[in-house]
Order: structure tokens, then C-alpha cells, then sequence
């Protein structure tokens, strides 16, 4: 239950999964519980059957705690309304994520601007909370901040420009349609394009676990005096939220969205409409399933195998509905299927990146923003236009696209590594701080 | 459908005009920074009233979220002036506000008198040409020279801007 | 229900903002946040009249509004610059090193 957060249910239910103080985020500072008054949720007073509810009553008591302001003369209305706007920001940009074939709010005709447009408002909400908290140091961090996002931003844009030169739409639907007609994930013709994209994620949603000390994030969480509170929860929120927006982005454009692999493999099981590797979901649910009931027979405690007796419910039931939509109207099978994988691939790529983001420690600002601009930006440039000369190559000569995207991709690859060399970045410094 | 287009037009355009009375009111440059972010999302909400999808995806990126965090980000490190009152003299902005109703009155007798009762088509279906494929074929087929003359333009004023906002050693 | 000339007085109350933003106030960054306003002003218009003819026209030239528009405030903002780290000061008045 601690693992990865299921990636969609960041918008369903948030504050009892989004915010976890177990795993990802920072541990209840021990003398917090003296300062506020309220009684700490104590693991010994909980019935041994409710300890499982653990993580819910320390999101209540986040919810609960009385609002501290963290300096003197700090603007509340703006300090109060930023974790709002960041918050909205990442929701907002999930209306037009396609879910499935025809499981998407609204399918604007310039859907991924709309995304790139509305995440690159979330550089407001960082530097309007920490200015308006009218701290020493947290003007020059959000500063430095800022131009971290700016830096990374470009990048991004430009690594998602050249998957979208083998779609002619910008349309988030179309974009899946056309990996869907070509037969191919967009990863495989452009995987600088996605190594790119992927490190600009990151790097965008840029709180790291490790943090190292005199850096931004320590300044930042240093000067509060009680930092769980609700607002950092909204801010906590908002963060994962972006990155589940950069992994929906990411699915659709690179990894087909709502497609299976090998979507256009359309074998079917002789005598029955069913294809072939749409019974693949189902069984590997199920195969989990009977995991999940065999490591119950194999626990010791009886907590525990309630837990996997649980587990296996849970799993049953999704491998019984994976398959028994096979049988029911195509509309129907294809809108399961299709959210099926859409969960599977954005969640690898919230794993992804929060593993990323738990090994390393944070990079001090001027090695980051180096790597940045000096680096992605041209690597991405060069990307963009060997992509689109491998296209028309195969307009013009026939040749596979395969092959032709492919010597695209060591063109640009050389381009990095010409590049790393006369730009070299420093890696982590013993002061990595705010200097 | 129409009310609601009514009713969505009022609304935006009320919140571009008091976001846009409010940002020029403000002592604070990043509170009016902030207020300015305001307008041109309501007016990013009058493009997409006007079905102009194009539009409103540029006016977010590159108006609301380039230009102004721009300026807010240089407002940075502006010292903030705190005064009472806006400043400037009594007959400053008594003809500041003359000049601005004559000109109202300019612009509202122009329309007044080109009043065609022109009614706009109606909202287009979703199979039409698309609003982004319109604009990018008139972009690079009419238009394509002033389009490389405007990433000239580009080119240009972010050389110039390293130039001139450098230290000079 | 809605009519041309409900974007036209729309575009024309927010250019006149603008344009008294413009001229009341006198700290730099203020004033080149109106003059945004009056471009974008002058964005509806065109928007408006482009989906009153049928034609991108009007959408194409809004375009070439934002990028100029965003350029400009590039260039105004470096010139600021300096000034701020001189003279402390970005008021209007105060820069008058041009004057007799």
C-alpha cells in the first residue's frame, strides 16, 4: 500500500494517497506534536486490526492542523491561494488526456499546446509562495527555481515537436489514432526524442528526496516551523500531480496511449471475435491473482494474510472484468482495455521517475541549468530536424521508416555526446548549495 | 447554446475588465503582474468562445506564461515602491482621463456608425477544417515571409537583450 | 445572441485601460504590462473579425501580435535592467538622462 501511488487516482482520491509521510516525502519531525497541541495519532493506542488505517488518520490530522504562517510579514492571500493554482494547473491538464478510445473530457483541437501552455504556468505558484512569505533566502530560491523550469521547459517542448512531425495534429486523440494507423509507438521512431522528454519530466517536477545541504529545497523546508500542514499538502499534491501529467503526456504521444503493444496484430482466437492478445491483460491480472493467494497460504501472521487475501480479492476482480469484457460490445471492451494499459503506462513511468528521483541527490542549480540549455535544447533541436529529414527520406526513397529513424536517432546521439564533451557538467559538489 | 455562449462571454469578459481595472491600480508590480495573468487567461476564455483554439494555446504559452512571468520575474528585483497613493498629479490624471474618454468616444462612434448588424456564423461543427490546420496552412503558404521575418525578429531580440542586460566587466 | 459588436466594445473598454494604464502610472513594469493589455486588446478584435469573415486571417496577424508583443517586452525589459541596477529606481520620472 506504500508502493507507487496508482497514477489516476491522484485526481480521484488525493489526499489519502497523494500525500504520503511513509514513504516518498519527509518523515513527522518529532517535536511537532508539542507545538500544535493536538494529540499524536500514536500507534500503540490503535486497535491492532485499525493500524492499517495509519497513513488515512495522519492525513486527517494534516487536514486538521491549525494554519501557521511561516514568517511575520508574510501576504497570507497569496501565500494561500499558490498551492491552489498549482494544484489546478496539474488537474486541469488531465481534460484532455485520452484515456481511452473515446474515454477523454474533451478533445481540443490543440490539446498538447493546451498542456505545454498550462504547465508552464506552474512557475507562478512557486515563485508567488515562496516571495510572498517574505523569508531571507527564499526570494533567490524561487528565482533560481524559476529559471530551472524555464530551462527544462524548452527542452520538453521541442523533444514532444518531433514526435508530433509523424502526426499532422496536435490533437491528443489523433496522435494516438496515428500510432494506432502506423502500427508503432512513437517511442520506437523517436527514442532520443522520448530519453529527452523523460529527463526533462524530472527535472521539471524537480523535489528530490536526497536533499543535500544549503540547497534550495533545504532552505525551503527549513524555515518552516511546522511544516505539515495543509497547504504543504496541497503542495505536495500538486507535485505528484505534475509528474502524473508529464507521464499522461508521455503516454500518449510516446508510448500509444490507450493502445496495446503490438495494437495492430489483429489475430483473433479461431471461431470467436476475441483477439488474440487481448486475452494477455486478463491472464497476467489473474496470474498475479493466484500470486497473491499462494503468498497467502505461505504468511505466517494472520495480519499479513488478510493483507494478501485482500490483495488477491482486488486483483481477481480486475482480471475478471478484463476478461469478461472481451465477450461484451466492442465500445465497452475497448474503453476497459484501453484504460487498462493507460494505467499500466503511466504508472511505469511514475515509478520511473520516482526512482529516479529517490537514487539521486538533487543537482546544484548552475551543473542543472547547464545541462539544460547547453545540452537538451540543442540535442533536441538536432533531434527535431533529423527526424524530420529521416521522414521525408522515407517519402522520398522508400526506405523503411524503421531504418531511417533509427540513423536519425545515432545522428543525434553523436550531436550529445559532441556536445557533452565541449560542455561538460560538473556532477554533484561537496557544497551544493545556493551559491 | 446561445444563452450559454451569452452567458460564458459576460462572465469572461467581466473578469477581463475588472482583472484589467485592478492590475493598473496596484502599487505592487507582481500583484499587478498576477492581475494581468488574470485578463489574459479571460481572454485566452473570449478565443475559445470565438472557436479561435489556436489562439487561446498561444495566448497561455507564450502571453500568460513567457511574457508575464517576464515581467514578474524582473519586478523581482525592482524595488517595490510603497506609496500612499498612486502617484502622478491631480491635472496628470485628470487629462489622462479626458484623453482616454475621448478616445472611447472615437472607437464607440466608429462602431456605432459601421453598425452592420452582422451576426457571427454560427458555432462550427467538429468535422470542419480544423482551426489549427486553417492557421498553420495560411501561416506557411500567405504568410510565410513575414513568418521568417518574425524569427528574424525573434533571433534578433534575444541577442539584443543578452547585449544589453549584460554586466559590463 | 452575440453580436460583433459586443467583442468590438469589449476590445475597445480593455485598449482604453490600457491606455490609461499607460499614462497614469509611472513605473516601467507597469507600463509595459498595459501596453500588453492593449495589444491583447487589439487581439480580440482582430479574432473576432476573423470569425465574422470566415477567413485565418485575422488569427494569422493575432500570431505575429503575440510574437512581436512577446519580443518587445524581451527587449523593454532588458533596457529596464541596467537602469535598476544604476539609478535603483524604475520609476518613469527618474529616467530623464535624455533631458536638457
Amino acid at each position: 500500500m506504500n508502493d507507487n501511488p496508482p497514477a489516476n487516482d491522484q485526481a480521484t482520491e488525493p489526499l489519502a494517497h497523494g500525500t504520503p509521510p511513509d514513504s516518498v516525502g519527509p518523515e513527522l519531525p518529532p517535536q511537532m506534536d508539542q507545538e500544535c497541541g493536538i494529540p499524536p495519532v500514536n500507534e500503540k493506542f490503535l486497535h491492532p486490526r485499525l493500524r492499517v488505517l495509519q497513513p488515512m488518520a495522519n492525513t486527517v490530522k494534516l487536514l486538521i492542523q491549525p494554519v501557521q504562517w511561516p514568517a511575520d510579514g508574510t501576504n497570507r492571500i497569496m501565500v494561500s491561494i499558490a498551492p491552489w493554482c498549482a494544484l489546478t494547473i496539474a488537474l486541469l491538464a488531465y481534460l484532455i488526456v485520452p484515456i481511452g478510445p473515446a474515454f477523454q473530457t474533451t478533445d481540443l483541437n490543440v490539446g498538447l499546446l493546451f498542456v505545454l501552455g498550462i504547465s508552464s504556468l506552474g512557475i507562478y505558484s512557486v515563485v508567488l509562495e515562496n516571495w510572498a512569505s517574505n523569508q531571507k533566502d527564499f526570494l533567490g530560491a524561487a528565482l533560481r527555481s524559476a529559471t530551472h523550469f524555464l530551462s527544462y521547459e524548452s527542452a520538453s517542448a521541442l523533444a514532444l515537436v518531433s514526435a508530433l512531425l509523424l502526426t499532422g495534429s496536435l490533437s491528443m486523440n489523433e496522435i494516438v489514432q496515428a500510432q494506432l494507423d502506423q502500427g508503432q509507438w512513437f517511442l520506437f521512431y523517436v527514442p532520443v526524442g522520448f530519453a529527452i522528454f523523460f529527463v526533462a519530466s524530472i527535472a521539471l517536477t524537480n523535489r528530490t528526496a536526497i536533499v543535500m545541504p544549503g540547497s534550495d529545497a533545504e532552505i525551503i523546508d527549513r524555515g518552516e516551523k511546522a511544516p505539515l500542514h495543509f497547504r504543504w499538502a496541497l503542495d505536495s499534491l500538486a507535485d505528484y500531480a505534475k509528474i502524473s501529467v508529464a507521464a499522461g503526456v508521455a503516454t500518449t504521444v510516446f508510448l500509444g496511449g490507450w493502445l496495446r503493444p503490438l495494437a495492430s496484430y489483429r489475430d483473433r482466437f479461431p471461431g470467436t471475435p476475441v483477439q488474440l492478445l487481448d486475452a494477455v491483460p486478463g491472464a497476467l491480472v489473474g496470474a498475479i491473482a493466484i500470486y497473491c493467494f499462494r503468498s497467502a497460504q505461505k504468511q505466517q501472521e494472520q495480519s499479513r494474510k488478510r493483507v494478501m487475501i485482500w490483495a488477491c480479492t482486488i486483483w481477481g476482480s480486475v482480471a475478471l472484468v478484463l476478461l469478461a469484457t472481451l465477450f461484451a460490445p466492442e465500445a465497452v471492451m475497448s474503453g476497459v482495455h484501453g484504460a487498462f494499459w493507460f494505467v499500466v503506462k503511466v504508472s511505469a513511468y511514475v515509478y520511473a521517475c520516482l526512482w529516479v528521483r529517490i537514487t539521486f541527490p538533487e543537482y546544484r542549480s548552475d551543473p542543472s541549468t547547464n545541462l539544460g540549455w547547453r545540452i537538451l535544447v540543442p540535442m533536441a533541436v538536432v533531434n527535431l530536424i533529423a527526424t524530420a529529414l529521416a521522414i521525408m527520406c522515407t517519402q522520398y526513397t522508400g526506405l523503411p521508416m524503421r531504418l531511417t529513424t533509427i540513423l536519425a536517432a545515432v545522428a543525434t546521439l553523436a550531436a550529445a555526446i559532441w556536445l557533452s564533451i565541449i560542455s561538460p557538467v560538473e556532477p554533484l559538489s561537496r557544497t551544493a548549495g545556493g551559491q | 447554446m446561445s444563452v450559454l455562449h451569452t452567458i460564458l462571454f459576460y462572465f469572461f469578459s467581466a473578469l477581463a475588465v475588472a482583472s484589467a481595472l485592478v492590475m493598473i491600480t496596484r502599487r505592487n508590480v507582481a500583484h499587478a503582474g498576477i492581475f494581468l495573468v488574470t485578463t489574459l487567461l479571460a481572454t485566452g476564455g473570449i478565443f475559445l468562445l470565438l472557436q479561435a483554439e489556436f489562439a487561446f494555446a498561444l495566448q497561455i504559452f507564450l502571453f500568460a506564461g513567457g511574457a508575464v512571468v517576464l515581467f514578474v520575474l524582473a519586478s523581482s528585483l525592482a524595488r517595490l515602491e510603497v506609496t500612499r497613493r498612486l502617484p502622478g498629479s491631480q491635472r496628470g490624471r485628470l487629462a489622462a482621463a479626458a484623453l482616454g474618454l475621448v478616445l472611447a468616444a472615437q472607437i464607440g462612434f466608429a462602431i456605432v456608425v459601421g453598425h452592420t448588424s452582422l451576426r457571427l456564423p454560427a458555432m462550427q461543427s467538429a468535422r470542419a477544417p480544423k482551426n489549427t490546420e486553417a492557421v498553420g496552412d495560411a501561416l506557411l503558404r500567405q504568410f510565410i515571409v513575414p513568418f521568417e521575418i518574425a524569427s528574424v525578429l525573434l533571433l534578433v531580440s534575444m541577442i539584443g537583450a543578452v547585449v544589453l542586460a549584460r554586466r559590463r566587466a | 445572441m452575440l453580436s460583433i459588436e459586443h467583442y468590438l466594445i469589449l476590445s475597445l473598454v480593455l485598449f482604453v485601460i490600457g491606455v490609461a494604464g499607460l499614462m497614469l502610472r509611472r513605473n516601467v513594469l507597469v507600463m509595459l504590462m498595459s501596453i500588453e493589455l492593449m495589444l491583447n486588446a487589439v487581439n480580440i478584435n482582430l479574432v473576432a473579425f476573423s470569425r465574422l469573415h470566415g477567413s485565418a486571417d485575422g488569427q494569422v496577424f493575432s500570431v505575429f501580435i503575440v510574437v512581436v508583443a512577446a519580443a518587445e517586452a524581451v527587449v523593454a525589459v532588458a533596457i529596464t535592467l541596467p537602469f535598476l541596477r544604476n539609478r535603483g529606481t524604475v520609476n518613469a520620472d527618474d529616467l530623464d538622462l535624455l533631458k536638457w
